[in-house]
């Protein structure tokens, strides 16, 4: 018994056993065993474009994701693909065709668009596509390198030769340069309404003279006196020229075969289209970039394939067999020095490219000064972090703006920094709150020194250096064309590290640096009295302050509660004081309010369960819902006390770093509400 | 440019010996009356003097001693040796302070403490201060004439691989020798005492002297930057001396003063190796000098900081302020600890605070920490 499934596997058989019970239910019956062929009679919106009265659904594999072909015999049109409607563009997620009227709507639609005509995108489409016959290979074609007039007018031709570059791989070279190498003839017509879809069709686009010439070119064909050639016609569309190169053939019989190749373009301009829209921008960049290394090569080569005209490469190394495993040029290039290695790769495929290698390692400031003259940006990829100092205070002497990368921790962590004209200069970030310091591995990054050779192994996998070098490439764009949307430091946590703020995946926002409080000297000096005075018992009380126009805590006074039975294990805030001591400050500061709690440990422990239970406890009391309110403990080690912050989240406390600060400024009479 | 003057005037103040400076007197004082007391050194024409970065004024706190230079007008280097005078010193002082005596190579030190204070009217006004405060030592130098200057007992150059009771033996040795300018050392530190303080009247800012505030800044930077490594303090006190002398420090301000001292340091220390620094009262090359290994780490310091110096030169207030906190770093004495102190609104990681009302008035109830 036939099964009433069709033969395909697919991820929703129920969806398939459905679409299959409404084909039948409408009157579709199958081709063949497999189910998979479905004929049903034409909709009537097709009636006018066919003299077909039935169509074939066909199920393919990958359905339901993938959509059925609908075939449609005698259809003609653009959008029809060897009769087969082009109803969904490839990487259609609609699912419309999971039900038979979701097909018969698409081709509702489809129709009223062949109607009014599928306008310059649709005309766009590549009319080799149509045309019916045997795909032969692909052909590498530049009308602007063959024809001396652009654009080439109706009645023009020319000769070509086809040279093989790869098997199925063919080039298209002005002249006939070698008898051995098969001929080709182009001829220019007007634009066509629909593309030719058979020699026939192709030739009633040819002028009486071209059409003589394809008739002697097919003469040639079938007394074998030529093995092979090409016929390619070629006419103006909206998005340039568009060119359907047909083969001819001897078939053994007297005749000719026809066959079909796929043209693409090769020049400069079309590989520059798939540079992106900033190439444009680029068109008088001059980049110097330092370090080849594996991230300086692939940054250099995103640059180049993005659009950069003039690169100036400057590295001092040689591509070693090891290198090969992370840096863009592949082994070919071994014992290359890397700039040559990178020269020839990027000057090959990106021809608008100009490159100059340079063999050296720079440090003299005049040498330093002389590579970037010129230039609009400079670049160090050297990952070595005393050159970058070095180079930026250059930079910043010749106000030549910098984009500087390095991996960090193993590839853990890669970090972009542009230091441009408004830009904070690298040399001070170390000491900025903006710029957090990535912190050392107790362990080495290393994986080991080679031979002869002082300079660590950074053991960052590939994937990190490209990340980083794509990172870097975007902030390198982002300045050139002046959009300036990036920061000016970038880092990316490739890999989650134990310290905050890397401990997530993903771009690093000062919204996730580690939360601080500020402390000024006199609450600290307060806290560590009382404490002292205290011992051996705990004492604590209130943190008095304000919040930061970022939101940070300020504490700027502890007030000492005393406790009403005082322990060297436990500490008491007694009843009814909080709000005295706080409107006390208030009366002196309007603008102080309550920031927190803190107490004495007079041992080296830090906060106990008790402590944190508290806490939980007293942020969820009516006065300080929707606030974090700060613990500080202070416990003593080694007879001297030391301070540790936190603050309540959600149902735990978060580790928080004291800052210091001064005191706040008093108020302005004109400034009350600050 | 940020002159944060408020901010300089409080840092020299955190820099000085402060209270320490009342434990100082107290214990020196407590020493030279006595020493000055006992016949068997007056008969020998016994007087003291301070001598150091104490009674220059350039000592920083916490200041853990103070030297007393203690001369036997009647001797001189040729009817002497270092041992007869040494041990005299020796006696009289273990008479009065026993076990609190160690001796050193060329001087005895006399340690004090919370328990063995110098005096009892600055123990009773400092009583709740630290103990730490207490902890203190005086160094007696025993010192006979040497034509115009003075000569100490000379010592077993530092160094050398010995134990304790070899140098001791070593130097008891040396003090026996037939030549005297083997059995002393030629000085002159009372003179080089007057050098500092004349320098400090030369050239003034703010109506302060500005020699010793910076000499004081130069030490602290060595201690907090440099680990205590060497050069030591009296070395960078003679190359500011050469660098205020030769006009190379500006006054305007104190960023100024500061910056120019730092460079001028880190330059004279690239020249040391080839024109080593001289001690300006013997006009000889300053012993022990550093090796050249730590003049360049040293050198590499100081112009690190000159230019982060130089960049808080152009900063605004907060940054700047935070680049001159970690330039001068903590030792201990203010409130937090650090000798820069923070402008109001400053925080130290250089931002500029601004901030919003505080509308929160806590929790009545009461609450328990364990």
């Amino acid at each position: 018994m036939m099964s009433d499934l069709p033969d395909l596997e697919s991820t929703e058989p129920d969806a398939l056993e459905r679409f299959v019970t409404e084909l039948r239910e409408s009157g579709f019956t199958p081709e063949d065993k497999s189910l998979r062929r479905w004929s049903g009679s034409v909709p009537r919106v097709l009636r006018e474009l066919t003299d077909a009265a039935t169509m074939t659904i066909v199920l393919r594999e990958g359905w339901p994701y993938r959509p059925p072909a609908v075939e449609v015999p005698g259809l003609r049109g653009w959008h029809a693909d060897f009769e087969r409607a082009c109803l969904w563009q490839q990487g259609d997620t609609s699912l419309q065709w999971l039900t038979l009227s979701g097909i018969v709507e698409r081709i509702d639609t489809w129709a009223v668009a062949r109607h009014r005509g599928f306008g310059q995108q649709g005309a766009a489409l590549d009319a080799w596509a149509y045309f019916d016959a045997p795909l032969r290979g692909t052909l590498g074609i530049d009308i602007a390198e063959l024809s001396s007039i652009l654009p080439p007018r109706p009645e023009q031709s020319g000769n070509f030769s086809v040279q093989g570059v790869q098997p199925g791989f063919f080039r298209a070279v002005p002249g006939w340069i070698e008898p051995s190498q098969p001929r080709g003839r182009w001829f220019a017509t007007q634009p066509p309404e629909e593309p030719p879809r058979s020699l026939d069709e192709a030739a009633l686009l040819l002028s009486k003279t071209h059409q003589g010439q394809l008739d002697r070119q097919l003469r040639l064909i079938a007394s074998k006196r030529r093995a092979w050639a090409v016929v390619a016609l070629v006419w103006d569309g909206p998005y340039g020229f568009e060119v359907l190169p047909i083969t001819l053939e001897p078939d053994g019989h007297g005749s000719h075969s026809v066959g079909l190749l796929r043209p693409t373009p090769h020049s400069c301009e079309a590989r520059l289209l798939r540079a992106g829209p900033d190439a444009q921008l680029l068109e008088e960049t001059r980049i110097t970039i330092f370090g080849l290394g594996s991230v300086g090569s692939h940054l250099a080569s995103n640059l180049a394939n993005s659009g950069c005209r003039f690169l100036t490469m400057i590295d001092g190394d040689t591509l070693l067999p090891a290198n090969v495993v992370r840096h863009a040029a592949p082994s070919f290039f071994e014992g290359y020095p890397k700039v040559a290695a990178m020269k020839e790769l990027l000057e090959n495929r990106c021809p608008w490219t100009h490159c100059e290698a340079l063999v050296e390692t720079p440090w003299s400031i005049p040498r330093l000064r002389e590579h970037l003259n010129g230039a609009n940006l400079a670049i160090d990829a050297t990952g070595d972090g005393a050159f970058t100092q070095h180079l930026a205070k250059v930079c910043t002497d010749l106000s030549m703006p910098l984009v500087s990368v390095a991996l960090y921790r193993g590839g853990a962590v890669a970090r972009v920094r542009r230091q441009a004209q408004a830009d904070h200069p690298i040399a001070l970030r170390g000491d900025h709150w903006r710029y957090p310091v990535i912190p050392r591995d107790v362990d080495d990054d290393s994986v080991g020194l080679e031979v002869g050779c002082t300079a660590p192994i950074n053991n960052a996998p590939p994937i990190a250096v490209v990340a980083a070098a794509r990172l870097a490439a975007h902030a390198a764009m982002d300045l050139l064309t002046g959009r300036l949307e990036e920061p000016d430091e970038a880092i990316e946590v490739l890999r989650p590290l134990p310290e905050v703020p890397f401990d997530n995946v993903g771009r690093v926002r000062q919204d996730q640096f580690p939360p601080c409080a500020y402390l000024t000297s006199e609450a600290r000096a307060e806290i560590l009295k009382k404490a002292a005075a205290a011992f051996p018992n705990e004492t604590g009380g209130i943190l008095i302050g304000l919040p930061t126009e970022n939101g940070e805590p300020w504490i700027t006074e502890a007030v000492e509660l005393e406790s009403d039975s005082p322990s060297p294990s436990s500490y008491r805030v007694p009843p009814g004081k909080t709000q005295k001591a706080v409107d006390q400050a208030r009366r002196i500061d309007d603008r102080l309010g309550y920031l927190g709690e803190w107490h004495s440990h007079p041992n080296a422990t830090g906060q106990s369960r008790r402590d944190k239970q508290t806490m939980l406890t007293l942020a969820e009391s009516p006065a300080l819902v929707g606030s974090a309110p700060l613990l500080i403990v202070a416990r003593r080690i080694e007879g001297r006390y030391e301070l540790a912050c936190s603050r309540v989240e959600s149902t735990s406390l978060r580790k928080v770093e004291l800052r210091s600060a001064g005191p706040l400024p008093s108020q302005s009479p004109q400034n009350a509400e600050v | 440019m940020e002159l944060l003057r408020e901010q300089f005037d409080q840092a020299f103040t955190n820099l000085d010996l402060g209270v320490r400076v009342q434990v100082a007197k107290a214990a020196h004082e407590d020493v030279r009356s006595f020493l000055e007391a006992r016949p068997e050194l007056r008969v020998l024409g016994f007087k003291s003097t301070l001598i150091g970065s104490y009674p220059r004024h350039t000592a920083i706190w916490p200041g853990k001693d103070v030297d007393i230079f203690g001369k036997f007008d009647g001797l001189n280097i040729a009817t002497s040796t270092p041992g007869q005078i040494y041990d005299l010193v020796l006696h009289a002082l273990e008479q009065r302070y026993g076990e609190r005596i160690t001796p050193q190579p060329r001087s005895i030190k006399i340690s004090f403490g919370p328990g063995s204070a110098p005096g009892e009217r600055y123990l009773r006004q400092f009583e709740a201060q630290a103990a730490a405060v207490h902890e203190f030592s005086v160094d007696v130098v025993p010192a006979v004439h040497w034509g115009e200057r003075w000569g100490i007992p000379n010592r077993v150059p530092p160094g050398m691989d010995l134990s304790v009771n070899e140098i001791r033996a070593e130097t008891r040795r040396l003090w026996e020798s037939r030549h005297p300018d083997e059995r002393w050392q030629e000085t002159d530190p009372e003179q080089v005492t007057v050098l500092t303080q004349e320098a400090n009247a030369r050239h003034r800012l703010n109506s302060h002297g500005a020699f010793c505030r910076i000499a004081r800044a130069m030490k602290q930077v060595r201690v907090v930057h440099l680990g205590g490594a060497k050069p030591n303090g009296l070395y960078l006190e003679f190359a500011l001396l050469e660098a205020f002398d030769s006009v190379r420090i500006g006054l305007t301000s104190w960023p100024e003063a500061v910056r120019d001292s730092l460079h001028a340091v880190a330059c004279r220390l690239d020249e040391a190796t080839d024109s080593p620094l001289c001690d300006p009262v013997l006009g000889r090359p300053f012993e022990p000098g550093p090796t050249p290994t730590e003049i360049d780490a040293a050198s590499r310091v100081f112009h690190r900081l000159a230019d982060q110096a130089t960049r808080a030169m152009r900063e605004a207030r907060c940054p700047a302020a935070a680049a001159w906190r970690k330039i001068l770093g903590e030792n201990g004495q203010s409130a937090d600890g650090w000798v820069f102190p923070l402008p109001d609104g400053c925080a130290e990681d250089g931002r500029d605070l601004s901030a919003r009302r505080n509308v929160l008035r806590g929790s009545d109830e009461a609450r328990g920490f364990g």
